[in-house]
């Protein structure tokens, strides 16, 4: 074979390989940008920050996509929304301590009960009583109880054993039913 | 025995209160046009990536006449350039009848030749306008996101500009079926006439890197050395994102 045909089939395959990149990101951009949206603002994101974040996320994962097989690239995706959160979280308070107490995100006061079906209304709810969790409770709890992510996986995602999984997922539910009932209470019934 | 398995407190009998914050927490969904966004920032299929700045443009100004057929055609030949690239689809040409490459500058009129043509125009590295305006492809920062705040403002085109737009396409346009043709010269000639014409067009990249694919076609050792030195200037300004990508697999052939 010429050198001039084996360099054309070189260039071939770098194309192929190139096109295969770009079928398999949007497949991941397809299947898994909500599951990372979610993740990161129930990790503490700023909603006004998370389609940052987001890109952020996923630009970490095409950095390194060949090392990244297909069956690990959720927990791929989980370990960096948890890093980038973190990131964000410390950017937030920073600026807050610049500006002020940051209003964003925050419920009322005290909701009205039909406030609840609100749907932006109970999602800063839910973040309020996650923000008040550890990161180690905070990640077990949204894997378990928003994304519906069995434990075993969960494990798994976050390299911990399946005991300390559900160790976390009990102590994170009863700091979660404490602070609802908190939160139940003061929230103002018509 | 196996412990009992967990079951998420949203499936149980519990807290309707509890209920309507996990729920609506597990509702809640990337806005629309995010993945498009997304797509762009990670340069992810340029004609996807152009197409979300098109689209956020278009959606801003209605998307109507020929705004819209400009919006529709650029995104097709970016995401068309794939499809036609010499490196996928079309065949190598076994012969090109195409002589030594003249250096000729943006400003100098395209060379008015019928048939046969003795020279290859191209431009020398030297002149390419340095891009003051931003390129089609979001993602020309390198690993930086595009702010969601700004992706669509980046998008801003004055209305005053679809005729040229509408003209760069078509430039544009017939330059690639040339080159699918096997016409690397006209290729390269509507490519001299684009970079005159638009020498910091919004389609200047595509326009340089299908200068690229066509040298290389094109064949011969100053072509192909042509194409390297523009290739390697193309590289040093975009080292990410689908163009690059073009642009190393067709260099890679030579190399």
């Amino acid at each position: 074979m010429s050198s001039a045909s084996t360099s054309a089939l070189a260039g071939a395959d770098a194309s192929t390989m190139a096109c295969v990149d770009d079928a398999r990101l949007r497949r991941i951009v397809r299947d898994h940008q909500d599951f990372v949206w979610r993740s990161l603002r129930r990790m503490g994101v700023a909603e006004s920050a998370t389609e940052d974040a987001t890109q952020q996320v996923f630009l970490v994962l095409s950095r390194k996509l060949a090392d990244v097989s297909a069956d690990s690239e959720r927990s791929f995706l989980f370990g960096t929304v948890v890093r980038v959160a973190s990131d964000a979280r410390r950017a937030q308070a920073r600026r807050r301590e610049v500006h002020g107490a940051e209003v964003e995100d925050r419920p009322d006061e005290s909701p009205s009960a039909e406030a609840i079906v609100d749907e932006k209304k109970a999602r800063a709810m839910l973040d309020e009583i996650l923000h008040s969790m550890s990161e180690d409770l905070r990640a077990v709890f949204v894997l378990f109880e928003i994304e519906e992510v069995q434990a075993s996986e969960i494990a798994e995602l976050l390299g911990i054993p399946a005991g300390t999984v559900a160790s976390r997922l009990r102590r994170a539910r009863e700091h979660f039913h404490s602070a609802a009932n908190r939160l139940k209470r003061t929230t103002r019934h018509p | 025995m196996n412990p009992e398995p967990l079951t998420p407190l949203v499936k149980q009998e519990d807290d309707p209160f509890e209920h309507a914050l996990l729920r609506a927490g597990q509702r809640e969904r990337a806005p629309r046009g995010s993945d498009r966004r997304l797509l762009a920032a990670l340069g992810v299929g340029g004609g996807g990536a152009l197409a979300a700045v098109v689209t956020s443009y278009t959606s801003k100004v209605g998307g109507k006449g020929v705004l819209a057929t400009v919006a529709v055609s650029i995104a097709a030949i970016v995401a068309g350039s794939w499809a036609i690239s010499p490196s996928h689809d079309a065949p190598e040409p076994t012969t090109m009848n195409v002589g030594p490459p003249a250096e000729v500058a943006p400003s100098a009129p395209a060379p008015a030749t019928d048939g046969k043509v003795e020279t290859l125009p191209s431009t020398r590295v030297e002149d390419l306008p340095s891009s003051s305006q931003p390129a089609p492809r979001p993602a020309g920062k390198v690993g930086s996101p595009i702010p969601a705040t700004t992706a669509a403002a980046s998008a801003a085109v004055s209305a005053d500009d679809a005729p040229s737009l509408a003209r760069e396409v078509a430039l544009i346009q017939g330059a690639r079926a040339a080159l699918a043709r096997g016409e690397a010269n006209e290729a390269l000639r509507t490519l001299d006439v684009h970079d005159r014409e638009f020498p910091n067009g919004t389609l200047r990249p595509e326009s340089r890197v299908l200068r690229i694919e066509t040298l290389v076609r094109a064949g011969g050792e100053q072509n192909v050395a042509r194409a390297n030195v523009l290739g390697d200037a193309f590289l040093a300004e975009h080292r990410s994102g689908p163009q690059a990508r073009r642009v190393r697999a067709v260099l890679g052939r030579v190399q």
